[in-house]
Protein backbone atom coordinates (compact mmCIF):
# COMPACT_ATOMS: atom_id res chain seq x y z
CA UNK A 1 0.00 0.00 0.00
CA UNK A 2 2.69 2.47 0.80
CA UNK A 3 4.19 1.84 -3.03
CA UNK A 4 0.95 3.41 -4.03
CA UNK A 5 1.28 7.62 -4.39
CA UNK A 6 -2.20 8.58 -5.79
CA UNK A 7 -5.40 6.41 -5.23
CA UNK A 8 -9.29 7.51 -6.96
CA UNK A 9 -11.88 5.55 -5.78
CA UNK A 10 -15.22 5.85 -7.52
CA UNK A 11 -14.83 9.43 -8.81
CA UNK A 12 -17.86 11.37 -10.15
CA UNK A 13 -17.47 14.91 -11.38
CA UNK A 14 -20.33 16.96 -13.48
CA UNK A 15 -20.54 20.86 -14.15
CA UNK A 16 -23.15 22.51 -14.53
CA UNK A 17 -23.83 23.95 -17.91
CA UNK A 18 -27.15 25.97 -18.26
CA UNK A 19 -29.90 24.55 -16.43
CA UNK A 20 -28.59 20.89 -16.75
CA UNK A 21 -25.41 18.81 -15.33
CA UNK A 22 -22.90 17.46 -17.80
CA UNK A 23 -20.88 14.30 -16.42
CA UNK A 24 -17.26 14.79 -17.19
CA UNK A 25 -15.98 11.60 -15.05
CA UNK A 26 -18.04 8.53 -14.13
CA UNK A 27 -16.76 5.75 -11.85
CA UNK A 28 -13.16 6.38 -12.02
CA UNK A 29 -10.90 4.47 -10.35
CA UNK A 30 -7.04 4.56 -10.60
CA UNK A 31 -3.67 3.55 -8.94
CA UNK A 32 -0.45 5.48 -9.27
CA UNK A 33 2.72 3.82 -7.83
CA UNK A 34 5.61 6.16 -6.86
CA UNK A 35 8.41 6.31 -8.97
CA UNK A 36 6.15 5.90 -12.88
CA UNK A 37 5.30 7.83 -15.86
CA UNK A 38 2.35 7.34 -16.77
CA UNK A 39 0.21 8.38 -19.65
CA UNK A 40 -3.59 9.09 -19.73
CA UNK A 41 -4.61 9.71 -23.60
CA UNK A 42 -7.94 10.25 -24.69
CA UNK A 43 -9.76 12.87 -27.29
CA UNK A 44 -10.50 17.13 -26.27
CA UNK A 45 -13.45 16.79 -23.66
CA UNK A 46 -13.17 13.26 -22.61
CA UNK A 47 -12.42 14.55 -19.12
CA UNK A 48 -8.42 14.45 -18.89
CA UNK A 49 -7.76 18.00 -17.63
CA UNK A 50 -10.57 17.22 -15.04
CA UNK A 51 -8.42 14.39 -13.66
CA UNK A 52 -5.65 16.03 -13.11
CA UNK A 53 -7.23 18.99 -11.72
CA UNK A 54 -9.50 16.93 -9.43
CA UNK A 55 -5.19 15.02 -8.24
CA UNK A 56 -4.20 18.61 -7.83
CA UNK A 57 -6.80 19.29 -5.63
CA UNK A 58 -7.91 22.54 -7.62
CA UNK A 59 -11.33 21.01 -7.77
CA UNK A 60 -13.37 18.65 -5.71
CA UNK A 61 -15.26 15.51 -6.75
CA UNK A 62 -18.88 15.31 -6.44
CA UNK A 63 -18.47 11.95 -5.14
CA UNK A 64 -15.24 9.08 -4.28
CA UNK A 65 -12.48 9.61 -2.79
CA UNK A 66 -9.08 10.97 -3.55
CA UNK A 67 -5.84 9.71 -1.94
CA UNK A 68 -2.73 11.72 -2.55
CA UNK A 69 0.36 10.60 -1.12
CA UNK A 70 -2.07 9.38 2.18
CA UNK A 71 -4.04 12.62 2.33
CA UNK A 72 -7.32 11.96 1.49
CA UNK A 73 -7.64 15.38 -0.54
CA UNK A 74 -11.54 15.35 0.18
CA UNK A 75 -10.65 15.93 4.23
CA UNK A 76 -9.06 18.98 3.49
CA UNK A 77 -9.77 22.68 3.78
CA UNK A 78 -8.89 25.11 0.72
CA UNK A 79 -5.72 25.94 2.95
CA UNK A 80 -5.04 22.31 3.07
CA UNK A 81 -5.28 21.60 -0.77
CA UNK A 82 -3.48 24.57 -1.03
CA UNK A 83 -0.76 23.14 0.68
CA UNK A 84 -0.72 20.13 -0.98
CA UNK A 85 0.03 21.93 -4.05
CA UNK A 86 2.59 23.68 -2.58
CA UNK A 87 4.65 21.16 -1.53
CA UNK A 88 3.17 17.34 -3.04
CA UNK A 89 1.80 17.79 -5.88
CA UNK A 90 2.96 20.03 -8.61
CA UNK A 91 0.60 20.92 -11.72
CA UNK A 92 1.79 22.03 -15.24
CA UNK A 93 -1.15 23.39 -17.25
CA UNK A 94 -1.14 23.54 -21.33
CA UNK A 95 -0.40 27.08 -21.11
CA UNK A 96 2.54 26.45 -18.73
CA UNK A 97 0.71 28.86 -16.09
CA UNK A 98 4.03 31.24 -16.13
CA UNK A 99 3.94 34.80 -15.36
CA UNK A 100 4.91 36.57 -18.82
CA UNK A 101 6.39 39.72 -17.27
CA UNK A 102 8.78 38.02 -14.82
CA UNK A 103 12.12 35.99 -15.32
CA UNK A 104 12.76 32.85 -15.54
CA UNK A 105 14.71 32.69 -12.09
CA UNK A 106 11.26 34.94 -10.35
CA UNK A 107 9.26 32.36 -12.00
CA UNK A 108 10.90 29.48 -10.62
CA UNK A 109 11.51 31.01 -7.20
CA UNK A 110 7.64 32.12 -6.03
CA UNK A 111 6.86 29.02 -5.17
CA UNK A 112 9.67 28.72 -2.50
CA UNK A 113 8.81 32.28 -1.42
CA UNK A 114 5.53 30.74 -0.61
CA UNK A 115 6.74 28.18 1.36
CA UNK A 116 9.25 30.21 3.53
CA UNK A 117 12.63 29.16 2.56
CA UNK A 118 15.37 31.30 3.17
CA UNK A 119 16.86 33.21 0.57
CA UNK A 120 20.29 31.33 0.55
CA UNK A 121 18.51 27.76 0.32
CA UNK A 122 16.33 29.42 -2.30
CA UNK A 123 19.23 30.52 -4.52
CA UNK A 124 21.03 27.13 -4.19
CA UNK A 125 17.59 25.01 -5.26
CA UNK A 126 16.85 27.64 -8.41
CA UNK A 127 20.49 26.77 -9.94
CA UNK A 128 20.31 23.34 -9.36
CA UNK A 129 17.28 22.99 -11.40
CA UNK A 130 18.39 25.40 -13.70
CA UNK A 131 21.19 23.64 -13.98
CA UNK A 132 19.06 19.85 -14.60
CA UNK A 133 16.76 21.89 -17.35
CA UNK A 134 19.06 23.40 -19.05
CA UNK A 135 18.63 26.97 -18.96
CA UNK A 136 20.96 28.38 -17.20
CA UNK A 137 21.95 30.89 -19.36
CA UNK A 138 18.37 32.32 -19.88
CA UNK A 139 18.05 32.86 -15.63
CA UNK A 140 17.04 36.35 -16.03
CA UNK A 141 15.26 36.49 -19.68
CA UNK A 142 11.64 37.17 -19.36
CA UNK A 143 9.22 34.59 -19.93
CA UNK A 144 7.59 36.53 -22.66
CA UNK A 145 10.89 36.30 -24.73
CA UNK A 146 11.03 32.57 -25.01
CA UNK A 147 10.06 30.32 -26.78
CA UNK A 148 7.28 27.54 -26.50
CA UNK A 149 9.88 24.62 -25.89
CA UNK A 150 11.73 26.87 -23.47
CA UNK A 151 9.01 27.76 -21.80
CA UNK A 152 7.83 23.68 -21.17
CA UNK A 153 10.94 23.67 -19.57
CA UNK A 154 10.47 26.76 -17.23
CA UNK A 155 7.34 25.30 -16.39
CA UNK A 156 8.59 21.99 -15.70
CA UNK A 157 11.20 23.54 -13.33
CA UNK A 158 9.13 25.69 -11.56
CA UNK A 159 6.95 22.49 -11.01
CA UNK A 160 9.86 20.41 -9.76
CA UNK A 161 12.13 22.96 -7.56
CA UNK A 162 9.17 22.11 -4.87
CA UNK A 163 10.43 18.21 -5.09
CA UNK A 164 6.86 17.18 -5.55
CA UNK A 165 6.26 13.54 -5.11
CA UNK A 166 3.80 14.14 -8.17
CA UNK A 167 4.12 15.95 -11.35
CA UNK A 168 0.96 16.39 -13.40
CA UNK A 169 0.96 17.61 -16.64
CA UNK A 170 -2.04 18.40 -18.78
CA UNK A 171 -0.88 17.83 -22.75
CA UNK A 172 3.06 19.35 -22.08
CA UNK A 173 3.66 18.95 -25.89
CA UNK A 174 0.67 20.16 -27.36
CA UNK A 175 2.57 23.26 -28.39
CA UNK A 176 5.46 21.79 -29.24
CA UNK A 177 6.75 20.52 -32.63
CA UNK A 178 7.41 16.86 -32.55
CA UNK A 179 11.52 17.06 -32.14
CA UNK A 180 10.79 19.12 -28.66
CA UNK A 181 8.04 17.08 -27.65
CA UNK A 182 10.33 14.08 -27.66
CA UNK A 183 12.95 16.32 -25.43
CA UNK A 184 10.19 17.47 -23.30
CA UNK A 185 9.04 13.61 -22.91
CA UNK A 186 12.66 12.60 -22.34
CA UNK A 187 13.11 14.96 -19.64
CA UNK A 188 9.97 13.85 -17.93
CA UNK A 189 11.62 10.25 -17.58
CA UNK A 190 14.83 11.76 -16.44
CA UNK A 191 12.80 13.05 -13.61
CA UNK A 192 11.04 9.83 -13.02
CA UNK A 193 14.27 8.28 -12.89
CA UNK A 194 16.69 11.01 -10.91
CA UNK A 195 13.75 12.66 -8.39
CA UNK A 196 11.48 8.80 -7.97
CA UNK A 197 8.63 11.56 -8.90
CA UNK A 198 5.48 9.98 -9.90
CA UNK A 199 4.36 11.75 -13.40
CA UNK A 200 0.82 11.53 -14.81
CA UNK A 201 0.95 13.14 -18.33
CA UNK A 202 -2.55 13.43 -19.98
CA UNK A 203 -1.85 13.77 -23.63
CA UNK A 204 -4.24 13.36 -27.08
CA UNK A 205 -0.91 12.38 -29.14
CA UNK A 206 -0.37 8.46 -28.85
CA UNK A 207 3.28 8.52 -29.57
CA UNK A 208 3.72 10.06 -26.58
CA UNK A 209 2.76 6.74 -25.13
CA UNK A 210 5.72 5.53 -25.79
CA UNK A 211 7.45 7.06 -23.53
CA UNK A 212 5.51 5.92 -20.06
CA UNK A 213 5.82 3.10 -18.22
CA UNK A 214 2.03 2.32 -19.09
CA UNK A 215 -1.04 4.17 -19.95
CA UNK A 216 -4.56 4.05 -19.91
CA UNK A 217 -7.17 5.82 -21.89
CA UNK A 218 -9.87 8.26 -21.07
CA UNK A 219 -13.21 8.09 -22.91
CA UNK A 220 -16.49 10.04 -22.19
CA UNK A 221 -15.41 10.26 -19.02
CA UNK A 222 -14.49 6.37 -18.09
CA UNK A 223 -11.07 5.55 -17.27
CA UNK A 224 -9.48 2.28 -18.43
CA UNK A 225 -6.08 0.86 -19.07
CA UNK A 226 -4.25 -0.09 -21.96
CA UNK A 227 -2.65 -2.80 -22.45
CA UNK A 228 1.17 -2.32 -24.54
CA UNK A 229 -0.39 -3.99 -27.64
CA UNK A 230 -3.02 -1.12 -28.18
CA UNK A 231 -0.82 1.50 -27.45
CA UNK B 1 5.82 27.63 6.70
CA UNK B 2 5.07 31.22 6.78
CA UNK B 3 2.39 30.79 4.56
CA UNK B 4 0.69 33.97 5.28
CA UNK B 5 3.36 36.58 5.80
CA UNK B 6 3.32 40.62 5.28
CA UNK B 7 6.31 40.26 2.76
CA UNK B 8 4.47 37.90 0.57
CA UNK B 9 1.23 40.01 0.14
CA UNK B 10 3.56 43.23 -0.05
CA UNK B 11 5.84 41.88 -2.69
CA UNK B 12 2.61 40.40 -4.57
CA UNK B 13 0.52 43.31 -4.59
CA UNK B 14 3.76 45.45 -5.58
CA UNK B 15 4.29 43.03 -8.63
CA UNK B 16 0.75 43.21 -9.84
CA UNK B 17 0.55 46.97 -9.45
CA UNK B 18 3.96 47.05 -11.71
CA UNK B 19 3.39 45.12 -14.04
CA UNK B 20 -0.16 44.14 -14.18
CA UNK B 21 -1.98 47.46 -13.53
CA UNK B 22 -1.38 49.86 -16.57
CA UNK B 23 -5.34 51.91 -15.92
CA UNK B 24 -3.43 52.88 -12.86
CA UNK B 25 -0.98 55.18 -15.11
CA UNK B 26 -3.85 56.00 -16.83
CA UNK B 27 -6.03 57.22 -14.26
CA UNK B 28 -3.14 58.90 -12.58
CA UNK B 29 -3.20 61.04 -15.70
CA UNK B 30 -6.96 61.42 -15.75
CA UNK B 31 -6.76 62.98 -12.28
CA UNK B 32 -3.81 65.22 -13.36
CA UNK B 33 -5.30 66.19 -16.22
CA UNK B 34 -9.14 66.89 -14.01
CA UNK B 35 -6.81 68.99 -11.47
CA UNK B 36 -5.89 71.32 -14.17
CA UNK B 37 -9.14 71.64 -15.99
CA UNK B 38 -11.08 72.41 -12.95
CA UNK B 39 -8.38 74.83 -12.47
CA UNK B 40 -8.77 76.39 -15.72
CA UNK B 41 -12.61 76.64 -15.48
CA UNK B 42 -12.86 77.43 -11.94
CA UNK B 43 -15.01 73.96 -11.16
CA UNK B 44 -17.58 75.05 -13.60
CA UNK B 45 -17.31 71.45 -15.29
CA UNK B 46 -16.88 69.93 -12.24
CA UNK B 47 -19.83 67.18 -12.09
CA UNK B 48 -19.19 65.98 -15.60
CA UNK B 49 -16.32 65.26 -14.98
CA UNK B 50 -16.85 63.55 -12.12
CA UNK B 51 -19.18 60.90 -14.28
CA UNK B 52 -17.04 60.94 -16.78
CA UNK B 53 -14.20 59.58 -14.71
CA UNK B 54 -15.96 57.23 -12.87
CA UNK B 55 -16.97 55.25 -15.82
CA UNK B 56 -13.40 55.12 -17.32
CA UNK B 57 -11.60 54.52 -14.40
CA UNK B 58 -14.09 51.77 -13.07
CA UNK B 59 -14.09 50.14 -16.44
CA UNK B 60 -10.45 49.68 -16.74
CA UNK B 61 -9.79 47.68 -14.11
CA UNK B 62 -12.32 45.51 -15.85
CA UNK B 63 -11.71 45.56 -18.94
CA UNK B 64 -7.56 46.32 -19.19
CA UNK B 65 -6.18 44.71 -16.14
CA UNK B 66 -8.70 41.95 -15.57
CA UNK B 67 -7.07 39.40 -18.03
CA UNK B 68 -3.38 40.21 -16.41
CA UNK B 69 -4.59 40.27 -13.15
CA UNK B 70 -6.57 36.84 -13.75
CA UNK B 71 -3.38 35.08 -15.03
CA UNK B 72 -1.66 35.79 -11.57
CA UNK B 73 -3.84 34.88 -9.25
CA UNK B 74 -4.15 31.83 -11.62
CA UNK B 75 -0.63 31.72 -11.20
CA UNK B 76 -0.60 31.51 -7.60
CA UNK B 77 -3.16 29.15 -6.69
CA UNK B 78 -1.50 26.74 -9.44
CA UNK B 79 1.90 26.84 -7.22
CA UNK B 80 -0.07 26.86 -4.04
CA UNK B 81 -0.81 30.06 -2.39
CA UNK B 82 -3.08 30.32 0.28
CA UNK B 83 -6.72 31.60 0.06
CA UNK B 84 -5.80 33.65 2.55
CA UNK B 85 -2.99 35.15 0.65
CA UNK B 86 -4.74 36.28 -1.93
CA UNK B 87 -7.81 37.47 -0.17
CA UNK B 88 -5.29 40.01 1.41
CA UNK B 89 -3.28 40.86 -1.82
CA UNK B 90 -6.83 41.47 -3.32
CA UNK B 91 -7.99 43.70 -0.98
CA UNK B 92 -4.97 45.51 -0.65
CA UNK B 93 -4.77 45.64 -4.47
CA UNK B 94 -8.16 47.20 -4.10
CA UNK B 95 -7.28 49.42 -1.37
CA UNK B 96 -4.04 50.72 -3.63
CA UNK B 97 -7.09 51.27 -6.53
CA UNK B 98 -9.06 53.16 -4.45
CA UNK B 99 -6.82 55.70 -3.34
CA UNK B 100 -5.50 56.13 -7.16
CA UNK B 101 -9.35 55.84 -7.88
CA UNK B 102 -10.21 58.88 -5.59
CA UNK B 103 -7.60 61.16 -6.71
CA UNK B 104 -9.38 62.88 -9.67
CA UNK B 105 -12.57 63.29 -7.21
CA UNK B 106 -10.17 64.79 -4.25
CA UNK B 107 -8.56 67.03 -6.52
CA UNK B 108 -11.75 68.01 -8.15
CA UNK B 109 -13.96 68.54 -4.81
CA UNK B 110 -13.20 66.99 -1.46
CA UNK B 111 -16.85 66.40 -0.54
CA UNK B 112 -17.22 63.79 -4.08
CA UNK B 113 -14.77 61.59 -2.22
CA UNK B 114 -18.23 60.04 -1.29
CA UNK B 115 -18.39 58.91 -5.26
CA UNK B 116 -15.05 57.65 -4.49
CA UNK B 117 -15.57 55.49 -2.28
CA UNK B 118 -18.53 53.80 -4.20
CA UNK B 119 -16.21 53.27 -6.93
CA UNK B 120 -14.23 51.64 -4.53
CA UNK B 121 -16.74 49.05 -3.45
CA UNK B 122 -17.36 48.60 -7.04
CA UNK B 123 -13.63 47.64 -7.61
CA UNK B 124 -13.70 45.54 -4.32
CA UNK B 125 -16.50 43.63 -5.19
CA UNK B 126 -15.23 42.83 -9.11
CA UNK B 127 -11.82 41.50 -7.56
CA UNK B 128 -13.62 39.35 -5.00
CA UNK B 129 -15.86 37.70 -7.40
CA UNK B 130 -12.84 37.36 -9.72
CA UNK B 131 -10.99 35.49 -6.82
CA UNK B 132 -13.41 33.40 -6.55
CA UNK B 133 -13.96 32.66 -10.70
CA UNK B 134 -10.33 32.06 -10.37
CA UNK B 135 -10.31 29.38 -7.68
CA UNK B 136 -13.33 27.84 -9.26
CA UNK B 137 -11.75 27.45 -12.74
CA UNK B 138 -7.79 27.22 -12.21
Amino acid sequence: MLDLIVVLRDVWKSYRVGQSRVTVLRNVNARFKRGEIVGIHGPSGSGKTTLLKLIAGLERPDRGEIIVDGYNLNMLDDLGLAMIRNTIVSYIPQDYGLIEGLSVKDNIELPLLLSGMPSDERERKIDEILDYIGLREKNHVKVSRLSSGEKQRVAIARALVTTPSVLLADEPTANLDWRNAVRVAELFRSIRRDFKTTVIIVTHDPRLLDFMDRSMTIVSGTLKEISPTQV
Amino acid sequence: MSYISINNTLALVTYILRNECKSVYVTLLVAFTLGVLNYVTMGIVEHALLLIALIPTSASIINTDKERIIQVFRFLIIIGASPQLIKYAIFLLSLTYSVIFATPYVIINVSSFLMALIAVLVVYITLLSMYFRIARRS
